[in-house]
């Protein structure tokens, strides 16, 4: 384990309320969207070897949509959201009327996918930036419609270049007239968690 | 039963005739699988990047098989531990696509970089690449049976190869 990534119990549950405001926003305007109630569950912060984490998702070679957004600033790192493939298929005809087929989104499906993330992902952002008071400067987002360990192993190679382990934020979240579900998912940087903690107050 | 060792992210596995030897998901991450036909050994790697000056401030406890140019040392030295025959061993190489279509120039390439630093490595260790799928926007899962030394690639778009 990361001599980083010993935390204590006060700095785990500081971040996990910062994602859990962050996923709140995030959900508000997925709501916004479609045009109905998205509700969080917990959020949970763990701290797992990077090969465990995709076991910690539910892992395995189901389909899903994955939204994935890296951002820059004092604070860096990549965030996602994850659909399991009915979810997507439940937004894409709500949003534009069709279905998803061939196991492919087409070009049109893609882009609304991207655009879901590009809200969504940006209002989880901006509300930690608020928080800590710092900007983030997060890229255009891009979509994976495939096995979910393929869809999140490109985020695990890239927090693979400074760490051994993940601290993943993640919330899921679920909506009541559509059954919608899926996840928001951060993964900061080990420099990033520190100063996001001193930030918070509380390294 | 024939049992499975899932190979996660980054590491790898040996194993004897009947063990399967399976990587789930594989996007730009590639797998290695090595295959003793004389005894029946099979090793796969799960590497996530090319070489470790793609990680400039890694800490030290860095799996080897997180690293194409370690990851086929790291095998061998396994496979040879385990009683296999390095000269009759050959590889087959799997993975390495880019998943996100609009993602930028740097991350898109990382699958085919690591695809190329497994073949230069497998190339100096002298092991025979005997079959390749690598690159595509597809994600792969595979799966090494050891006693016959098949390898079946598998993607959602309906496509199951077996090499």
């Amino acid at each position: 384990m990361d001599e980083k990534y010993v935390m204590s119990p006060l700095v785990i549950d500081a971040l996990t309320e910062a994602g859990n405001i962050g996923a709140g926003h995030a959900a508000t305007s997925l709501s916004k969207l479609l045009g109905e109630h998205i509700m969080n569950h917990v959020t949970k912060s763990v701290v797992v070897p990077i090969e465990d984490v995709p076991d910690t998702l539910g892992g395995g070679d189901k389909i899903v949509a994955g939204i994935y957004t890296t951002f820059a600033g004092e604070l860096t790192g990549g965030i996602l959201m994850l659909f399991p493939e009915s979810s997507a298929n439940t937004i894409s005809k709500v949003l534009l009327n069709c279905e998803i087929t061939g196991a492919q989104l087409t070009d049109l499906q893609n882009s609304m996918m991207s655009e879901i993330g590009n809200i969504c992902l940006c209002w989880y952002l901006s509300a930690i930036a608020k928080m800590v008071n710092t900007e983030i400067i997060p890229t255009p987002p891009v979509t994976a419609y495939d096995m979910i360990e393929a869809a999140i192993d490109l985020p695990l190679i890239e927090l693979g270049k400074v760490a051994d382990t993940a601290m993943i934020i993640m919330t899921e979240f679920r909506g009541e007239i559509h059954a919608i579900e899926g996840i928001f998912l951060m993964l900061l940087e080990p420099d990033s968690l520190k100063e996001m903690a001193r930030r918070l107050g509380v390294a | 039963m024939v049992s499975t060792i899932h190979v996660g992210i980054g590491q790898m596995a040996v194993a004897h005739s009947p063990t399967r030897l399976v990587c789930l998901g594989l996007g730009s991450c590639v797998a290695i699988a090595f295959w003793d036909h004389t005894t029946k050994i099979g090793g796969m790697a799960h590497v996530m990047l090319p070489d470790e000056s793609c990680a400039p401030r890694r800490p030290l406890q860095s799996a080897a098989a997180k690293f194409g140019s370690s990851a086929v040392k790291a095998l061998i030295k396994e496979m040879k531990d385990q009683g296999a025959n390095i000269y009759t061993t050959t590889a087959k190489i799997a993975g390495g696509a880019n998943m996100f279509k609009d993602v930028g120039l740097e991350m898109k390439d990382i699958g085919l970089k690591n695809a190329e630093a497994v073949r230069c490595s497998l190339d100096e260790h002298k092991i025979r690449i005997i079959a390749v799928d690598v690159g595509g926007t597809n994600g792969r899962t595979v799966d090494l049976d050891t006693t016959t030394g098949k390898l079946s690639i598998r993607t959602i778009r309906g496509r199951t190869v077996v090499v």
